[in-house]
């Protein structure tokens, strides 16, 4: 009798002693991580490529973003061209690693996707010869927007 | 001689480059953060400016251009809290806040725009 009293007494501060030990191992970290949202542009003197440019020129960008998705939406907005250029056809390419590639029409431009810390190259092209312009600065800006939400 | 038309994309050898926190500011996912009992909403939005050089930005909220930051160096971080007014009493409003980098010369081609998406509840009950 007294011997099973003491097994159960062992028992049961056993069990309470270790819940407790359990109970103090539980230690929870946590932090909200907010979405960050982040573009780099570089490509040093690009120039505008005609259609009979010989060594197209081209800018990069590319995207930060922890989106789960990996990727972000790219606008250009806000294109001014120089007058020469004006309503001749121009558009933006963006060229991803795997090649693809979005026409960006300066007089109605949509969006691209930009991955997450990939470079994409991006051309300005006028499809017509150099002599069917004005000669002149040929100059082209816009705002690259980016949306990661 | 036309052949001689050297047409720049005036891209200069800069890097252009800023980040903005958070993406999205209320909505499903954070109901609290878009329910205002006032009619104007502060906004709490961090940037970062990546480039190697000091650069400042433009504000934006809903189109407009309510502002501008001071030049801000290198790598610095910046937390600003941007007004938006809401519209509509018990109805939930899409608006955005973003910043723009000023080009520091005219004949930079790219600026760049970040955007945080904001949605905004103005509460009349109590």
């Amino acid at each position: 009798m007294n011997m099973s009293k003491v097994v159960l007494r062992t028992t049961l501060l056993s069990s309470i002693l270790l819940s407790t030990v359990y109970a103090s191992k539980q230690m929870v970290f946590k932090t909200e991580v907010l979405p960050v949202c982040g573009i780099e542009v570089d490509g040093a003197m690009g120039s505008i490529n005609f259609s009979d440019s010989i060594s197209p020129s081209s800018a990069t960008f590319t995207v930060q973003t922890n989106h789960q998705d990996g990727y972000a939406l790219v606008s250009f907005s806000g294109i001014n061209t120089s007058d020469n250029i004006t309503n001749k056809d121009g558009y933006f390419e963006v060229v991803d690693k795997q090649n693809n590639k979005t026409q960006i029409d300066w007089n109605n431009p949509q969006s691209a996707y930009g991955y997450h810390d990939e470079q994409q190259e991006v051309f300005a092209i006028v499809p017509q010869e150099s002599n069917t312009i004005l000669a002149g600065t040929a100059s082209v800006t816009t705002t690259l927007e980016v949306r990661c939400d | 001689m036309i052949n001689k038309l050297i047409s720049l994309i005036v891209l200069s050898t800069f890097i252009f480059a800023h980040s903005q926190t958070p993406t999205k500011y209320g909505g499903e996912e954070n109901k609290l953060d878009s329910i205002s009992t006032k009619q104007i909403k502060v906004i709490p939005i961090t940037i970062q400016n990546l480039n190697k050089y000091s650069q400042s930005y433009n504000i934006e909220v809903d189109g407009d251009i309510v502002g501008s930051t001071n030049m801000l160096i290198s790598k610095q971080i910046q937390r600003l809290k941007i007004t938006v007014k809401i519209y509509k009493k018990n109805t939930l409003e899409n608006h955005s806040v973003c910043t723009i980098s000023i080009a520091r010369s005219k004949d930079e081609m790219f600026n760049t725009k970040i955007c945080t998406k904001v949605l905004l509840y103005w509460t009349t009950e109590k």
